[in-house]
């Protein structure tokens, strides 16, 4: 009996579906897209929603990548990605909540040391080999929003 | 509440782009299409003409297209409460829905059936609360019980002998569903009502406050949970990670209590107890 339980717990669970959502820290609830999407699959939404939300307390509020697995059996696993570099330079320009009506025009500008920084969150998810890279894509996509890049890219000093 | 499904249709940097501002603009949640993505809002919230406004600026620059649907508020959750398997906490106390059959070898059973409101036993913050609810003395006391999801710690305060029950909840499925709860276990005697504990109409003060919910808030609400709180009141935190304790401890102390223990579970969820002791 006991090398039955032991074989059951090593056996890998068979996967259902992927659900691929962004959602934003410590706000996740049943409404949709994330209650139809599991609901539909038999998984318990709030058991996922008071994980969810556990797990991003210290990112209340940003909008964050999520993989959710979901086994036949009904259970689910999920994996919490590193925000769009758009969302990263909004926090970093500290632009964050309150405005009801969206406006591109509020630009600002963000420095070279800020472009690292995201960069270097954004490296395991980006298929960038070198830091500098990686800068160079934030830099693009700050450039798109109407945020200034300060400065010299470091590399046109050497 | 009915949600704002907003399509959009768009392809290259811009899509990350338009995400984070629709995120600035209270848009809760995103979904990836094959042409781009939705985007969610509570339908209250969605402004139409500046959103329409905002996409077009974006026009210059890039083909964008969208459109939108309203949905329907429902029960999301129905297909696990309908079928969800009975569960034990210690050997006292058996929760089931009403489809399950009595079992009458547990001193306490409690009857829940879900409908989109938290709180069935199967998560080990409320089976934490429910273990440590039954070392306190609950008979005769004063019983608040905040962000009360199925209702299911105040059913369980109502059989340990409360002699008043005090819950609230932010959501109104929570409301609806507690208030059915209460009465498939013939209690009564309780109010319930839909807000935030700083909403509360002035009362008398508790013996015992309960509180599942998750880290920021209970830390931000710490000092009300204080002043509702009777001298030796005592107060069981959970809905946060053993990650987490020195915060939520730090805001209780802060707040004047007194820390009396700790106990973590399955994937290091935990509960906290303090108490406000008299000086």
């Amino acid at each position: 009996m006991p090398e039955l339980l032991k074989s059951d717990k090593t056996m890998a669970k068979e996967i259902s579906t992927y659900v691929k959502l962004q959602v934003k820290g410590a706000a996740a609830n049943p409404s949709p897209p994330i209650g139809p999407a599991l609901g539909s699959k038999g998984v318990n939404i709030m058991e996922f929603c008071k994980q969810f939300n556990a797990r991003t307390q210290d990112k209340a509020g940003m909008v964050l990548p999520v993989v959710i697995t979901v086994f036949t059996d009904k259970s689910f696993e999920f994996v919490i990605k590193t925000p769009p570099a758009p969302i990263l330079l909004m926090e970093a320009l500290k632009v964050k909540g309150g405005s009801a009506e969206p406006n591109r025009k509020k630009i600002g500008s963000v420095t070279w040391d800020q472009v690292k920084t995201i960069a270097e969150t954004k490296m395991p998810d980006l298929n960038c080999f070198t830091v500098e890279s990686a800068m160079s894509m934030v830099a693009g996509t700050a450039r798109s929003m109407g945020i200034t890049v300060q400065g010299k890219a470091p590399w046109d000093n050497q | 509440m009915e949600y704002v499904a907003l399509s959009v249709e768009i392809e290259g940097p811009f899509k990350d782009i338009i995400i984070a501002e629709l995120g600035n603009a209270g848009f809760e949640s995103f979904e990836d299409t094959a042409t781009g993505f939705k985007a969610y809002i509570p339908a209250p919230d969605f402004n139409l003409e500046a959103f329409e406004g905002f996409l077009m600026e974006y026009a210059e620059f890039t083909s964008i297209g969208y459109a939108y649907e309203t949905i329907a508020d429902k029960n999301w959750n129905e297909e696990w409460e309908k079928a969800f398997q009975p569960v034990s906490v210690t050997d006292q106390i058996y929760i089931r829905a009403v489809f399950h059959p009595a079992n009458d070898s547990f001193p306490h059973q409690l009857v829940i059936q879900p409908k989109q409101a938290f709180g069935t036993g199967h998560h080990t913050t409320t089976s934490l609360m429910l273990e440590n609810m039954l070392s306190l003395n609950l008979q005769g006391k004063r019983v608040l019980d905040c962000g009360t999801g199925t209702g299911i710690l105040a059913i369980m305060a109502y059989k340990l002998g409360a002699a008043y029950i005090n819950a609230y909840d932010t959501d109104s499925w929570s409301i609806e569903n507690t208030n059915e709860n209460l009465a498939l276990n013939q209690v009564s005697g309780v109010d319930v009502w839909q807000g935030k504990i700083t909403d509360m109409e002035a009362t008398e003060p508790f013996d015992i406050v309960l509180a599942n919910i998750n880290r920021n808030i209970l830390i931000a609400e710490m000092a009300q949970y204080a002043a509702v709180m009777a001298p030796n009141a005592q107060l069981l935190l959970s809905g946060f990670y053993k990650s987490d304790i020195e915060l939520v401890a730090d805001a209780a102390t802060k707040a004047g209590l007194t820390y009396v223990k700790e106990q973590s579970g399955f994937e290091t969820w935990t509960v906290l107890h303090f108490e406000k002791s008299l000086k």
